[in-house]
């Protein structure tokens, strides 16, 4: 059984899916480096509730998107503690002997910790409403203009989609060997820990066996099909610029406007 | 070793949105030394049924015994069952990974702490059960052809000497040849070393010539068991299972219209249809 994988593309209708994912790939970065060159209060609540509306927009069960950000919670957690203790600077909060809080503290580590999450809920809205295939495509239409310096985008773009896709294959594979040597005697819970990992190589060595034999049946496949790379292949789903997609030029105009106003 | 089954549940994910029953009140005793044929349609099951009594997936409820060991959704420990119940999963050549054909079979029996000595003496024995010749100890499994690659498999199941063993389609991709050696092989197995033998199979031919008894699986329950010849005389049953009766009892089916005394549905290869026919004849007591 394939468990649910961080920000897993959750297959919904919504005006965030049907985006052009070219649009919304560089939307996300634009939006990124504003996340990192914020640097206030203001800013954080504007980025913060312009995240929480686009989750709102997407249409994705607000469950599941918790879980998603949940795994870096114990990150920031981390680094607000950081901050809170070693950030000097502002009015006293708290002194005791071994350590002081201070008014910068507070700040910083509250404006980390929404810096953080904004980055971590945006990357997981990304992927929760683009499909890894669309992704891979935008990724590769984005970087196309590097071909003239001889950089494989084509070939890169393509061995990343057959990786995605093998993702869940290889983990029932994984999963049916481990069972398979278990039965014939391994026990991957005990013992120390060089132990542990040495238990691993009957799993990991059947899995790379399988995996090489995979690639080349793949590969077979696809020449049989006639691939020869990149070259004059047309697309089954072509990527177009839609007239909602150009709403993602003024929002991000928008918002950089207003951050520039709120920073300065 | 006896098996017994008793109100046996299993749910996968228990208490999540991705909660699954997968078996249901499961009742079932096998007694020591048979030889049993598991059947069912995909998603029946099976797996599932094979995977608990191999000690690798625990019961939700209910519980299972193997001689004296019994498992409940308490038992911490079963890697005393999983030493009793050998287990070979469909294309059982995918978990080779060792450099020579000993080496892999020897794994088992190295992971019960036995010395190099008794290592090489099962080694030895358990290609030998398997009709491995001794010549093949140290090429690498991954030079075999397919058939000989399960062999090496199943002998690295069998070195580690279970009272039970469980095999998942063990005919799957091999030529019809192949077939009919592995099945002969898992027989002789069977009669020569008293083991219990549990076999997952799609085919009712297989089912029918060499088990005893007869498990039928559908959506997660036992819908009909039995020997082979009650469970291929009862069609209606059958045919609500969407199971198919074997070619061979369809014929003599077919026979037994313009037959009497009818000829009995236990014959399940052509040799015994021909013997029976052949004394019929003789007797004259034909038509």
């Amino acid at each position: 059984m394939t468990p649910v994988v961080i920000g897993q593309y959750v297959p919904v209708d919504s005006f965030l899916h049907r985006l052009d994912p070219r649009g919304k790939l560089v939307f996300v970065f634009a939006f990124m480096f504003l996340v990192l060159f914020a640097d206030r209060w203001p800013s954080y609540l504007l980025l913060t509730l312009f995240v929480l509306l686009a989750v709102k927009g997407a249409r994705i069960p607000l469950a599941l998107f918790l879980r998603a950000v949940k795994p870096i919670l114990f990150l920031i957690i981390l680094t607000s503690l950081l901050h809170l203790f070693t950030t000097k600077g502002g009015g006293v909060l708290l002194q005791t002997p071994l350590f002081s809080v201070h008014e910068a503290g507070v700040e910083q580590a509250v404006l980390m910790s929404l810096r953080l999450f904004v980055l971590m809920a945006t990357a997981t809205l990304l992927t929760c409403t683009t499909s890894p295939m669309e992704i891979t495509n935008a990724i590769e239409q984005l970087l196309r203009p590097l071909t003239k310096v001889r950089v494989p985008v084509h070939e890169l773009a393509m061995m990343m989609s057959i990786a995605l896709r093998f993702i869940p294959t290889l983990w029932g594979e994984t999963e049916k060997i481990k069972k398979a040597q278990m039965a014939r005697g391994v026990d991957f819970e005990a013992g120390s820990l060089f132990r542990r990992i040495m238990n691993h190589i009957p799993i990991l060595i059947p899995l790379l066996i399988s995996s090489f034999r995979r690639a080349e049946d793949l590969a077979m496949a696809m020449e049989a099909r006639g691939y020869r790379g990149g070259e004059g292949r047309t697309r089954w789903r072509e990527l177009t610029f839609a007239r909602r997609d150009l709403w993602l030029i003024p929002t991000a105009a928008t918002l950089w406007l207003a951050l520039w106003y709120l920073e300065k | 070793m006896e098996i017994v089954i008793e109100d046996l549940n299993v749910i996968y994910h228990p208490g999540t949105p991705f909660a699954k029953q997968a078996l249901t009140d499961i009742n079932l005793r096998v007694a020591s030394g048979s030889f049993v044929a598991l059947l069912g349609a995909t998603g029946s099951g099976k797996s599932t049924l094979i995977q608990t009594v191999a000690g690798l997936i625990k019961p939700t409820s209910g519980q299972l015994r193997i001689g004296n060991q019994v498992v409940t959704p308490k038992s911490k420990q079963l890697s005393e069952l999983r030493r009793l119940v050998g287990v070979a999963f469909q294309y059982p050549e995918h978990q080779l990974f060792e450099e020579t054909v000993a080496k892999d079979i020897a794994f088992g029996p190295r992971q019960q702490g036995l010395t190099e000595e008794q290592v090489a003496e099962r080694v030895e024995e358990a290609m030998r059960w398997v009709g491995l010749p001794p010549s093949l100890k140290d090429r690498s499994p991954l030079a075999l052809s397919g058939g000989q690659m399960r062999r090496v498999a199943i002998a690295g199941i069998l070195a580690m000497r279970p009272q039970v063993l469980i095999l998942d389609e063990p005919t799957a991709g091999l030529d019809p040849r192949g077939q009919r050696e592995m099945l002969d092989m898992v027989g002789r197995l069977h009669r020569e070393q008293g083991l219990t033998v549990l076999l997952v199979t799609h085919q009712m031919e297989e089912a029918a010539r060499y088990a005893e008894q007869l498990v039928i699986l559908s959506e997660g329950r036992i819908a009909l068991t039995g020997s082979p010849r009650e469970v291929f005389g009862n069609e209606q049953a059958l045919s609500r299972l969407k199971l198919d009766v074997p070619e061979i009892t369809k014929l003599i089916m077919a026979l037994n219209r313009n037959l009497d005394p009818p000829l009995p549905l236990t014959l399940f290869s052509v040799e015994e249809l021909e013997r029976e026919l052949e004394s019929r004849w003789k007797r004259g007591d034909d038509r």
